[in-house]
């Protein structure tokens, strides 16, 4: 009956295997800041593929991914199912600033597009909610997972 | 049962409720024992487990291109191991046809079958890409008039798609019959609801009305937790020089359901000693997420390791905001 941990699950081995085939490419950064892309892109595939394929933001995140890394064969070979052919529109952060009230619903609203991945090619408000809302819950799979992770080589001194 | 019964008797045949609720009072009560998750859902706390298991997030391949005709053959729906409830809402809801045709209600019924079947499908999360259910989905979503139609016209899903019905709509009192405008309406109050599940998600929302206010919440919050995202795999390259995990390990110790051992730190380090430290601290951080609390969720894993960092505050402010 738990979902969320079953999602965790998923996402875990998921990610596993993206850090592996990671870990055995002969380019195996040793910069601090490339390993840190690589991880968080390693992250990004593997929750877009937990969702696999039904959501507008894991479709957008695994062909924005797909454009970033150098390897997209790996990016295929954890996405069996998610042949996405939307063109990434998706672009930078967009900081939100001094947003007062009166700016109003309609910028918010943009703002909130170019957060969530593929929000951009959703037009009705509606649905772009339930994506917000999907991506959050999915988000916070990959922040409790990665916790987990950072705790454990805390606590055994890996280094 | 029978009380419940009269009770959203009494509920239908009040006019003044929302279209929804008037939509829920009508499932209960052809359906008593179905249990409607929104329902819990709102009274329950918003933990994190309990709101997965609500309908409505599991989304639906809304954006398929393909406007699915209904009761096609091969969408008809044959997988009854996941949808056998919902047939039997349809052929129920046949029968009653003849009373309260309401558009609305009719859409409703099925987005509730819609979320009924999303929340079934999201518990067994690794049959998501069954294809049969995301025929169903599919069909779900644009078609859901033609769906009507099809059971109005026959006792029994079946695979003929016609259109000759018209939707009758009943009004309510005071407000316009346009067809438009009931439509808009329908519209506004899926959206509000959905507004209602985002404040129940992210923390410290409950505070604020109008749209902008809750939109900006939202924007902060996933602005956050694409930070905490960042902040965490900056760690995890800090503190993981090489990643070296043994797989076999791993899936040994899925096997494992619910492992309350506890790991002398001492442990082994790299390699297979690490993988099996995470797995089963991870599995260890897991229980207490399990009972919880979203609230206590994240500050138990700090209190297991070590001392937090700055970042940290980051988060504690996100979840001290929870109101614990």
């Amino acid at each position: 009956m738990n979902t969320y941990n079953m999602v965790k699950q998923e996402f875990i081995k998921k990610w596993i295997t993206t850090l592996q085939t990671l870990d055995s490419s002969v380019e195996y950064p040793s910069n601090v800041t490339e390993r840190k892309n690589a991880i968080r892109l390693s992250s990004d595939i593997a929750i877009a593929a937990t969702r696999s394929g039904s959501t507008v933001w894991s479709r957008a995140l695994i062909s924005r991914t797909g454009n970033k890394t150098t390897k997209p064969h790996m990016a295929r070979r954890i996405l069996r199912k998610a042949r996405s052919r939307m063109k990434n529109r998706c672009s930078t952060l967009r900081r939100s600033g001094d947003f007062t009230a009166r700016v109003g619903v309609r910028k918010r609203t943009e703002l909130l597009k170019s957060l969530v991945p593929g929000g951009e090619l959703i037009d009705d408000k509606d649905n772009l909610i339930r994506e917000t809302l999907d991506y959050i819950v999915y988000l916070r799979v990959q922040v409790d997972v990665m916790r987990t992770l950072a705790a454990v080589d805390s606590v055994t001194g890996n280094l | 049962m029978m009380k419940g019964a009269l009770e959203t008797d009494r509920l239908l045949n009040s006019m003044d409720m929302s279209v929804l609720e008037r939509q829920r009072a009508y499932l209960k009560y052809h359906n008593p024992s179905f249990d409607f998750p929104l329902a819990g859902f709102f009274s329950d706390s918003p933990m994190i487990n309990g709101f997965l298991g609500t309908p409505g997030l599991d989304i639906p391949v809304i954006y398929s291109e393909t406007t699915v005709e209904v009761c096609d053959p091969s969408l008809s729906i044959s997988p009854e191991d996941i949808t056998g409830s919902g047939n039997f809402k349809k052929r129920k809801f046949d029968t009653e046809t003849k009373d309260r045709n309401a558009k609305k209600m009719m859409m409703m019924r099925n987005k509730e079958e819609e979320e009924e079947e999303e929340e079934e499908e999201k518990s067994k999360i690794t049959e998501q890409n069954n294809g049969s259910t995301k025929n169903i989905k599919k069909m779900k979503n644009k078609a859901k008039k033609e769906e009507n139609n099809c059971s109005n016209d026959s006792s029994k899903v079946t695979k003929e798609l016609e259109k000759t019905d018209y939707i009758h709509v009943r009004a309510r009192r005071g407000q316009a019959t346009d067809s438009h405008s009931i439509a808009e309406r329908v519209r506004r109050e899926k959206i509000s609801e959905r507004m209602k599940f985002l404040q129940n998600l992210v923390p410290g929302c409950d505070k604020i009305t109008g749209k902008a206010g809750m939109l900006d919440e939202i924007i902060n919050y996933v602005q956050s937790l694409q930070r905490q995202i960042e902040f965490l795999s900056m760690k995890l390259s800090v503190v993981t020089p090489r990643i070296d995990i043994d797989m076999d390990d791993i899936f040994t110790k899925e096997v494992v359901s619910t492992p309350m051992t506890l790991i002398p730190p001492s442990h082994g380090i790299v390699g297979s000693g690490y993988s099996h430290e995470m797995v089963n601290s991870g599995y260890l951080h897991f229980n207490p997420m399990q009972q919880g609390d979203t609230s206590s969720d994240p500050l138990s894993c700090f209190n297991n390791g070590q001392a937090p960092s700055m970042w940290d505050s980051d988060v504690q402010n996100l979840y001290g905001s929870l109101g614990v």
